[in-house]
């Protein structure tokens, strides 16, 4: 009688208010009770960010609650024993810390995602800073040190790895021309690890004379050890070529004893770079396994070089992308990277279109790469540049963009006139309200882009000279490229001048008449106060000159704090950082208390921006956001899906830790997620959903929602990317058609795990996957990855071709077996719907 | 039930979202998806320039909208000018003049030396009014076989500008809607009842998953490259089985919602369940198993025909060397840049990579929608005439149509060309003046093709163009703007700039949707939800009840 009053009455009693226990510790909602064959079951409502849940069971009601250990627990179902005893059941579930939901939210959207060693500093490290302080620090990222395109070449002893499997046990070092080069600290070791285990080569630190143990061959018979340098101990390796070596027959070289065929080996070395020409390669038997080449001569991190090749106009837009990518990857400054994206996506422009203009002018196409890339990168630094003040404001960004070539050749201002009987091109005039500003049918109407297109005519570009490069009304430059040119036609053809191009006021195209714009309009009363009821018309008098190109800085001015404009980007920075459910256009501010919390969101975003002096203040506008609820708690958590470029971003940096020496367990060139060249057709970026970064088609920017990245075939894409990147790098499938030489997305997870979990922990197959499920989904919180945690334990149990079982614990942790059945679980994880999520 | 219920039921389901399960399955009714009818779709992105694809070529103010005294020349760069030979009477009534067969007007017939586009006049439809652009060329055979239909002046109520809302209103077909979110085509493939039976209902093949087939309730199918439709798996060589099984696996775990999460699990699983059917696919998908080719000389080319084993163009231009006559095999082997059907660049070989996929997976699937995109319309500058831009994107138009309409003939399997419509949107027309930059600006009313071989398109007594004639139930007015005692014409009918709206698109698709795919009218009010609104006069020819504007209803091309 008791059990089935118990039964029976189970779904009110749940609706109790629960004992007092631990603090954050909830009840939640049991949806499925039954019992069939004297076995109890449970089914639940799976809750947000849940490090635990727990299934409580009491005979009666006086007593406490307590754990049922008994059950078998799976996807949020428990099912007790067989014949198990009936009684009151109900489950708790214990929810993340704040701090480490804040934590996962902040990294998940503030950063490109979170990386391990980001994680250790925030949250889980020995002396954590914490979720607060994170956001205070990216929210001033002028103050957080950044050096990552300023670095100096290297000149001090360097570390390489390298780890493959040989043909046999034997260590080559030559030089590809007569030369020579500072080595030392030579090792090999088995497994994936530099340096783990012992070291199978005898005199690896060249403390001791070479022979017996290291024989220089041929070329390299003048080779010896060294006092001269050393990197550890108090001698080195100088190894001397007389010309290129090959290998065998050819090098220096060392048997090293107990080589088993297949097994995979790592080695690794220290060496001094010189200002020689010539390229060490160190290898094991076999030709291109474990085997590492680098060029002696001090070379800048590719990073700097980018950023260097950019600035001298060097670069194309493969450099530009892959500077821009890896800055995502790398950067402290996390949030300015995730704001520099979005700003130039918002004020997106089409560098195919640059190109086009570029084309009336020139042949080389070469050169109309630099020059449109040139535009997209001048825009970008000055975006950057803005954000860097502590008090930039929309109105310094909506500037940049309207005085950037780029926007002017995009929306086709560049050929608009107004002089005369000619009509003004509509497009710029459109898309700076729809889409820059006061956002689609917020506030004016086909009448007022008529009008403005008018005041638009005239900004045009020009060839200046270098000094007048910000200066419109400079005139053109009279330089030109060949001093002895006699032609009047190539003397004033505009190929032929020596100079930059700008931003250039043409006043004889520019519309000299009175214009008004939003005549006698004012603020709709939904805005409440201060704004509703505002006349906002803006009367352009008459202007002759050059002072007609004060029609559009008066537009820029006028159209940059208007309500509209506040709200309409609040909204965009909402769906940036918090969801995707933010409209403009709709949300009635006069009566907040029957407001949505996004409505109410947006609104403290705009009171923010309209109080702040100068008006508009980018940070502290994402402060007020970074400091909601929406932000900080589960309203946001998870509820966006990562765009392409997250998507690959964020999974290098979701493995990326430093294992010291210069080395991390993941890394990118950037060029592996962005294609070399504009015309890179087959990068991950373009497949995924062709984000040709600085070169979208249409003025809307990509999308934010999610529904526009994921189907059939971008999944299938955004699998490759992580199969192929969480491929070893000898793996002939890791290219994976990128129409590159190499796929430079490299990831060590076993290097990676051995850093962070104890060797007895790492044959244990659930260990492993807890921890990469821990590292890859910290705002879902363990009891939610249960399910998860089972499927990767299983799949590291599987053989790799998953037709049988093959325990993961009989593996041997520095094997090939090992390595690939650890890479494959992680490429599995990240294949997952959850990682596409942030 | 009276009709009375029937439509308060209608208006009732007409206003949900998105329709419950239960009701779904319940409401399983019509021939949708079991008559064996198929669809295909290209979106026109960025808004083509309607009047320079069914030029009004009899209204003097296509060419000048001043007058004799103060002449105001409407598109002086880019408008195109009729053939003056006398023998092309655009007035007289007759077939389209066919460029495929003869040189010119006189009617020399074409040698294979001919240029593809050496005809550069408005090509005449016969229809008394109206003309196409020669960039069109390869739509004539299809005109004149009664199967393609014209249709002009197509737009809708408060037509939006904006690209985006534009676009957005296409594909939901419910413009300024607050409450419709999900996609035309996507309803009507659950209306179907197969959508969550199916792994394959509609599908697209392009960059993304286009708005038309998005919903929450189930997944319709996007492929972005045919090749790579697959899991890779780790080790590359051996792992891709296991990581396919584990990814399904993976993905039947539940989790707490979130806003994405739906929709994820929905297209994971429909991926887990296609990747075998594109598998099968692939050898037809490859380069090697594009195969097709036309039937007769194309073009005229008999040379290129006889060299070729007595066959003609590849449909499919995947690349540049099968693209028209480009190369000539023989000896010696020729390569002739006039002889290209379209532009040779990649936006080519991509957009007939992708409708090539459209067609196969229509012919040998299950799929009852499918389709994909041409970008580029938006004109702003430079948009040339006869060549240049605008012309460039047409002719990809043209051929394609004329490729389906062989492909579906020669190659059927499971779609017939007699159970095949080819449909194009876009999201409006372009300015009837052009811009200071040789361009046009964004405007009203547009063009929409239709093709299919069970249209009621030309006859030698009725025309295949709808809605570009002063005939029509809803006349095209000529002339300029304020005209004295007969106001706008129909070109300035809106602000005195913009092409005014004869037809609602939605009556075009309607009808495509009942008659062609099978919808019963209970269906078609939920699938548009306009139908259910006597205001919006979407079925037969009104004043529209939202703008007042007087519409002809459905255009009767089935």
């Amino acid at each position: 009688m008791r059990y089935s009053l118990a039964l029976g009455g189970l779904a009110a009693l749940l609706c109790w208010a629960p004992p007092p226990a631990q603090a954050g510790v909830v009840p939640v909602s049991i949806t499925v009770f039954s019992k069939t064959n004297n076995q109890v079951a449970l089914q639940w409502t799976p809750a947000p960010a849940s490090d635990r849940y727990r299934v409580q069971r009491v005979d009666s009601l006086a007593d406490p609650f307590l754990d049922d250990p008994t059950g078998f627990y799976s996807d949020f179902t428990w099912a007790g024993t067989n014949a198990g005893p009936v009684g009151f059941y109900r489950v708790q579930v214990t929810p993340l810390s704040d701090d480490a939901l804040l934590a996962a939210n902040a990294l998940n959207r503030i950063a490109y995602g979170p990386t391990p060693d980001e994680l250790d500093r925030i949250l889980t490290g020995p002396s954590p800073i914490g979720p607060a302080a994170y956001i205070a620090e990216q929210l001033a990222p002028q103050s957080i040190p950044d050096d990552l395109d300023s670095q100096s070449p290297r000149t001090e002893w360097t570390y390489v790895t390298a780890t493959g499997t040989a043909t046999a046990g034997r260590l080559y070092l030559y030089l590809s021309a007569p030369g020579s080069a500072y080595v030392d600290d030579v090792a090999v070791v088995k497994g994936t690890e530099p340096e783990a285990g012992p070291n199978l080569i005898a005199n690896g630190g060249f403390e001791s004379a070479l022979l017996p143990k290291w024989i220089s061959t041929a070329n390299f018979s003048g080779s010896a050890q060294s006092g001269n340098q050393s990197h550890s101990g108090s001698k080195s390796l100088l190894l001397v070529g007389t010309a290129a070596g090959s290998g065998s027959g050819n090098a220096l070289y060392q048997d090293f004893s107990g080589f088993v065929a297949g097994q995979i080996y790592t080695l690794s070395f220290w060496y001094l770079p010189t200002n020689e020409n010539v390229k060490l390669t160190v290898r094991l038997s076999g030709t291109d396994v474990g085997k590492v080449d680098v060029a002696l001569a001090p070379a800048l991190p590719p990073i700097t070089a980018a950023y260097q090749d950019l600035q001298s106009l060097k670069g194309g837009l493969g450099t530009l992308r892959s500077w821009f990518v890896q800055r995502a990857i790398r950067s402290p400054r996390q949030l300015l990277e995730v704001m520099s994206q979005w700003v130039e996506n918002h004020f997106v422009t089409e560098y195919t279109k640059s190109l086009d203009y570029f084309d009336r002018f020139y042949d080389d196409s070469a050169l109309m790469d630099r020059l449109a890339t040139s535009l997209e990168f001048r825009e970008m630094s000055k975006w950057r540049a803005a954000l860097l003040k502590p008090d930039c404001a929309f109105k310094d960004l909506l500037r940049i963009s309207a005085e950037s070539p780029a926007q002017i050749i995009y929306l086709d201002t560049v050929d608009s006139r107004g002089d005369g009987n000619n009509i003004a091109n509509e497009n710029y005039s459109r898309e700076v309200l729809e889409l820059d500003t006061f956002g689609v049918d917020n506030g004016y109407d086909q009448q007022d882009i008529v009008a403005m297109s008018k005041a638009w005519t005239g900004w045009a570009l020009k060839v200046v000279d270098p000094p007048n490069i910000d200066n419109p009304l400079a005139l053109q430059t009279t330089n030109k490229l060949d001093y002895t040119l006699t032609n009047q036609t190539a003397l004033t053809s505009i190929s032929n001048l020596s100079g930059v191009w700008t931003f250039g006021f043409r006043s004889s195209r520019h519309n000299a008449k009175e214009k008004i714009i939003f005549p006698n309009k004012t603020v709709p009363a939904r805005f409440g106060q201060p704004w509703a009821g505002r006349n906002y018309q803006l009367k352009l008098l008459a202007r002759a000159g050059n002072d007609g190109i004060n029609d559009g800085y008066d537009v820029i001015n006028h159209l940059a704090d208007q309500p509209f404009t506040q709200e309409f980007i609040s909204v965009k920075l909402c769906r940036l950082l918090v969801h995707d459910n933010f409209q403009h256009g709709v949300y009635d501010y006069t009566d907040l208390a029957r407001l949505s919390e996004e409505g109410r969101l947006v609104h403290s975003c705009m009171l923010a921006w309209e109080t702040g002096s100068p008006k508009g203040q980018i940070w502290k506008v994402l402060k007020v956001i970074l400091d909601s609820d929406l932000f900080r708690k589960n309203g946001g958590s998870m509820q966006k899906v990562k765009t392409p470029l997250e998507f690959c971003v964020s999974a290098i940096r979701a493995l990326r830790s430093d294992l010291g020496n210069g080395r991390f367990s993941a890394s990118s060139d950037g060029v592996s997620i962005v294609g070399t060249t504009s015309s890179s057709s087959s990068s991950p970026l373009i497949r995924m959903g062709v984000m040709r970064l600085f070169n979208r088609v249409e003025p809307d920017g990509y999308p934010e929602a999610g529904a526009g990245w994921i189907s059939g075939g971008t999944l299938a894409e955004r699998a490759h990317f992580v199969e192929a990147f969480l491929m070893g790098p000898s793996d002939s499938a890791k290219l994976d058609g990128m129409g590159i030489t190499a796929n430079v997305n490299l990831a060590n997870p076993v290097g990676l795990l051995r850093a962070r979990l104890p060797a007895a922990q790492w044959s244990d197959p659930s260990a492993v996957a807890s921890l990469f499920l821990r590292l890859l989904f910290p705002a879902e919180g363990a009891g939610n990855l249960e399910g998860y945690r089972a499927t990767a334990t299983r799949f590291l149990d599987t053989s790799d071709s998953g037709a049988t079982a093959s325990p993961f614990k009989t593996l041997d942790p520095t094997s090939a077996a090992y390595d690939t059945r650890v890479r494959s679980m992680v490429a599995l994880l990240m294949t997952s719907p959850r990682f596409q999520e942030q | 039930m009276d009709q009375s219920l029937k439509t308060a039921l209608g208006v009732a389901l007409s206003t949900l979202v998105d329709i419950p399960p239960v009701i779904r399955r319940a409401l399983a009714e019509g021939n949708i998806g079991i008559n064996g009818k198929k669809l295909l779709f290209i979106f026109l992105r960025g808004a083509n320039d309607s009047l320079n694809s069914v030029i009004p070529v009899m209204d003097p103010a296509y060419f000048d909208m001043g007058t004799v005294a103060n002449p105001n020349p409407t598109r002086p760069d880019i408008g195109l000018d009729k053939d003056p030979d006398p023998s092309a009477e655009y007035s007289k009534l007759g077939p389209c003049f066919d460029a495929t067969r003869m040189a010119d007007a006189a009617g020399t017939a074409r040698a294979s030396g001919d240029a593809v586009y050496s005809y550069a006049n408005a090509i005449n439809l016969g229809n008394g009014f109206a003309a196409l652009h020669p960039s069109l060329k390869f739509l004539a055979p299809l005109y004149n076989a009664g199967q393609l239909c014209l249709i002009h002046r197509v737009g809708y109520p408060r037509q939006s500008r904006s690209h985006f809302d534009s676009q957005n209103f296409w594909e939901t077909a419910a413009p300024y809607s607050s409450t419709v979110r999900d996609g035309l085509f996507y309803r009507a493939m659950v209306e179907s009842g197969l959508a969550s039976k199916e792994p394959l209902t509609g599908v697209s093949v392009q960059r993304s998953l286009p708005q038309i087939l998005r919903g929450s309730q189930a997944a319709m199918t996007n492929l972005t490259d045919t090749g790579r439709y697959s899991v890779l798996g780790v080790p590359g060589s051996t792992g891709a089985a296991k990581g396919a099984s584990f990814l399904s696996e993976l993905n039947q775990h539940p989790f707490p919602d979130k806003a994405n999460r739906e929709m994820l699990r929905l297209q994971y699983d429909n991926f887990n369940e296609t990747i075998g059917i594109f598998k099968d696919l692939k050898p037809n998908f490859s380069d090697a198993g594009n195969i097709f080719r036309d039937d007769i000389a194309t073009d005229g080319d008999t040379d290129w025909y006889k060299a070729n084993g007595n066959q003609g163009y590849y449909l499919f231009p995947t690349k540049a060397e099968i693209n028209g006559g480009y190369i000539r095999p023989g000896s010696p082997s020729t390569k002739n840049a006039a002889k290209y059907v379209a532009p040779p660049d990649t936006t080519t070989t991509e957009f007939f990579t992708n409708l090539k996929a459209a067609a196969l997976i229509l012919n040998k699937t299950s799929a009852v929608v499918a389709g994909t995109q041409l970008d580029g319309f938006d004109t702003h500058s430079n948009q040339g005439s006869a060549t240049g831009q605008h012309a460039n994107l047409q002719r990809r138009i043209g051929w394609a149509m004329y490729a389906l309409q062989k492909y579906f003939t020669r190659y059927a399997d499971k779609a017939a060309w007699k159970d095949v419509i080819v449909v194009t949107l876009t999201e409006f027309g372009r300015t009837t003046v052009q811009n200071s930059n040789g361009g046009t600006d964004h405007a009203e009313a547009g063009v929409m093709w239709v093709a299919g071989g069970s249209l009621k398109g030309y006859t030698g007594a009725r025309s295949g163009v709808f809605g570009c004639h002063p005939n029509d139930p809803v006349k095209w007015i000529v002339g300029p703007p304020n005209q004295a005692g007969i106001g706008d014409g129909s070109m300035f009918g809106v602000q005195d700039r913009y092409l005014k709206r004869a037809f609602d698109y939605r009556s075009v698709l309607g009808e495509i949707i009942r008659k062609h795919l099978g919808a019963t009218d209970t269906q078609v009010r939920r699938i548009i939800p306009g139908y259910a609104d006597a205001k919006e006069t979407l079925l037969a020819r009104g004043v529209s009840g939202i703008d007042g504007t007087e519409i002809m209803g459905e255009p009767g091309i089935l």
